[in-house]
């Protein structure tokens, strides 16, 4: 298994820079993911790295030797495209060892390499079919098993999971979980899911505009994002956002009110009374109880929770995740208060955390 | 009473649709079912009842057209169409591929001059073709038909291999790429496969194409022993005007393995034709 270091890489088409410069130390074994909005630069990311587009700027190394002019083949990567990117005419078999064959494997190593492919994804009775003849997680496994045949340092995924149905990519993400832990492999991945990213990574990458926005451990990025963008993106339902002012401040600690929602927030860089930040508190950190009221407009109940979309007297949108099933009194009105240490404070001005 | 027009007016749609389609095919069949029916007659039988049946099977015609020299042109129109035919999906088939997936300086311009090749007539090109076949020696060689019907065939072969070509899938390749295989193996083993719907039927309408062309034949060959069909039952209907029946099986015999070829294969020509059309 190796290590990688993506150093400053960058990627230009023309006059327009869709990958900004980018560094990225991945470590061995480890499982990276690349999240981020449609356009942010992680396909392309993928696709330097995999040799599929060159690197206009910056460097790539695994293992200490410098990739970026290296051809695909020799770069001891293997990539499980979104489409799968099966060979319609070939088995599954064929496909599998397609790789072997190009590389001239002889015949009983090769088979050997299949077998012990398809007895980890259980694809055994499926050798001979075509992916025609699959299912969409069935084609997956086979694009999988091609990637684990050739044995490489450094697996890579784009988007492999976005082209099954709920239920299906649950399975293959757990089914993905325990892969990672048997191949012991390095693990890129990138996808714009942030739930796949969460329960996924040992560390996330999160990339908007061709930059790294912030780059650490899931529950890290949870817990501390970095600036409203990340706060806003991880997390499910999205953080709220809202336009707050600094009423008083204590040592590493500031209190803000949001249109009568009143919360202390520890923050690292005090800011000055009166300042104008952006308050940060997620759903499912704030509770029915004594404090702000708000509007609730709409509600969604799916039994074990229910989500109420409200407005504070100004009119900024809030969501609050409630336990169990919640019924609203008709005029919709409702009083809401934050967890305690539960909330985050972003500069009004640049959106980083304060 | 608007219910019960509709679908009155749909079976008179319908038997007009019918009648056109019939009256169609009529007129596209019917001329060879004569040309059939009348290569079993004699010379005297055709005349008397041009539109019957034979009263009596003469089978021998089409022994006596064969031995005539009917079966040196078909050779010869065996060996051109399938000469051209092989050369030109292979040259086709490799520009197409090239000009889907590669990346190079004037691409764009270089599909453009392979299309205009389409609509130069060939018989602009006949005396200047005339005095290069005339300077090469390749003169009254099959080579003569062979290159000529190529280079007029492959704008249009060209053209509707790339439109199918532009439908596979580019991660394919680039998975082939991941796996070690270059741009050869690429086209071989994946794209070639994959594109044998389109090759069937590129084929087939250059195969049916190069057996029926005249000018070329007409110009560029003499020998009896390198003449094709079209031309070949030319001189055996100048030479046969008594002999009717002979004639007549004579060029049955002329389109039968083009018809052939037509008939088990007509899915694919349809399938080529509006491939590309849809995606």
């Amino acid at each position: 298994m190796a290590y990688m270091q993506i150093k400053g890489i960058a990627k230009r088409y023309g006059t327009y820079e869709a990958v900004r410069g980018i560094d990225i130390d991945i470590a061995e074994r480890e499982f990276v993911v690349i999240v981020g909005p449609s356009g942010c630069g992680k396909s392309t990311l993928l696709r330097m790295i995999a040799g599929l587009e060159t690197i206009s700027r910056g460097d790539l190394v695994i293992d200490g030797q410098r990739m970026n002019d290296v051809r695909p083949a020799d770069r001891g990567i293997a990539m499980v495209f979104q489409s799968y990117a099966l060979y319609p005419h070939k088995t599954v078999e064929q496909n599998m060892g397609f790789a072997l064959k190009v590389a001239k494997t002889p015949k009983d190593e090769a088979a050997r390499k299949i077998a012990r492919a398809a007895e980890i994804l259980q694809l055994g009775p499926l050798l001979k079919r075509l992916p025609k003849e699959l299912s969409g997680g069935q084609r997956q496994r086979v694009a999988i098993g091609r990637a684990i045949v050739r044995n490489p340092k450094v697996f890579l995924f784009d988007e492999p999971l976005s082209n099954l149905d709920a239920s299906l990519r649950l399975q293959m993400r757990i089914e993905l979980a325990q892969l990672h832990r048997e191949l012991q492999a390095t693990m890129v991945y990138v996808t714009h899911d942030q739930i796949e990213a969460m329960t996924l990574a040992d560390k996330i990458v999160v990339l908007r505009d061709g930059l790294v926005e912030q780059i650490g451990a899931p529950l890290e990025i949870y817990r501390r994002p970095a600036n409203t963008f990340v706060a806003g993106f991880i997390g499910s339902p999205k953080m709220n956002l809202l336009k707050a002012r600094v009423t008083a401040t204590v040592a590493g600690q500031a209190r803000v009110d949001a249109a009568g929602l009143v919360c202390d927030v520890a923050v690292d860089h005090l800011p000055v009374i009166g300042a104008e930040v952006t308050l940060g508190i997620r759903p499912e950190h704030l509770a029915a109880g004594p404090g702000a009221p708000v509007q609730v407009q709409a509600s969604e109940r799916l039994g074990g929770v229910t989500y109420a979309y409200a407005r504070l007297p100004d009119g900024q949108s809030l969501t609050v995740q409630l336990d169990g099933e919640h019924d609203f009194a008709a005029d919709g009105g409702l009083t809401v208060q934050p967890q305690p240490g539960r909330a985050h404070l972003f500069s009004g001005d640049s959106g980083l955390r304060l | 009473m608007a219910a019960r027009s509709f679908p009155a007016l749909a079976v008179a749609n319908r038997i007009l649709l019918w009648a056109v389609f019939l009256t169609l095919a009529v007129v596209c069949i019917y001329p060879m079912i004569w040309l059939f029916l009348n290569a079993f007659k004699t010379t005297n039988d055709m005349f008397a009842a041009t539109w019957g049946l034979p009263k009596v099977w003469h089978w021998e015609n089409f022994s006596t057209a064969w031995n005539y020299g009917i079966s040196r042109y078909l050779l010869n129109s065996l060996i051109v169409t399938t000469s051209t035919v092989l050369i030109e999906l292979t040259l086709a088939t490799m520009a197409a591929y090239a000009l889907v997936v590669m990346d190079f300086r004037a691409k764009a311009a270089i599909y453009t001059l392979i299309l205009g090749g389409a609509i130069l007539p060939p018989e602009v090109s006949l005396i200047p073709l005339f005095r290069v076949m005339a300077e090469t020696g390749l003169y009254n060689t099959y080579f003569a038909l062979i290159l000529p019907n190529v280079a007029f065939g492959l704008p249009f072969t060209t053209f509707l291999i790339r439109a199918y070509m532009t439908g596979i899938p580019g991660e394919l390749r680039e998975a082939a790429l991941m796996d070690g295989a270059g741009e050869a193996r690429i086209f071989r083993e994946v794209y070639l496969p994959l594109c044998r719907p389109i090759l069937a039927s590129a084929g087939l309408i250059s195969a049916m194409r190069v057996w029926n062309e005249f000018i070329f034949a007409l110009t560029f060959v003499e020998s009896e022993t390198v003449k094709t069909v079209t031309i070949g039952v030319m001189s055996f209907a100048v030479a046969l005007r008594a002999d009717w029946g002979v004639l007549m099986a004579g060029l049955a015999l002329s389109i039968l393995p083009i018809l052939a070829t037509f008939l088990v294969m007509q899915r694919q020509f349809v399938g080529g034709l509006t491939s590309g059309a849809v995606k």
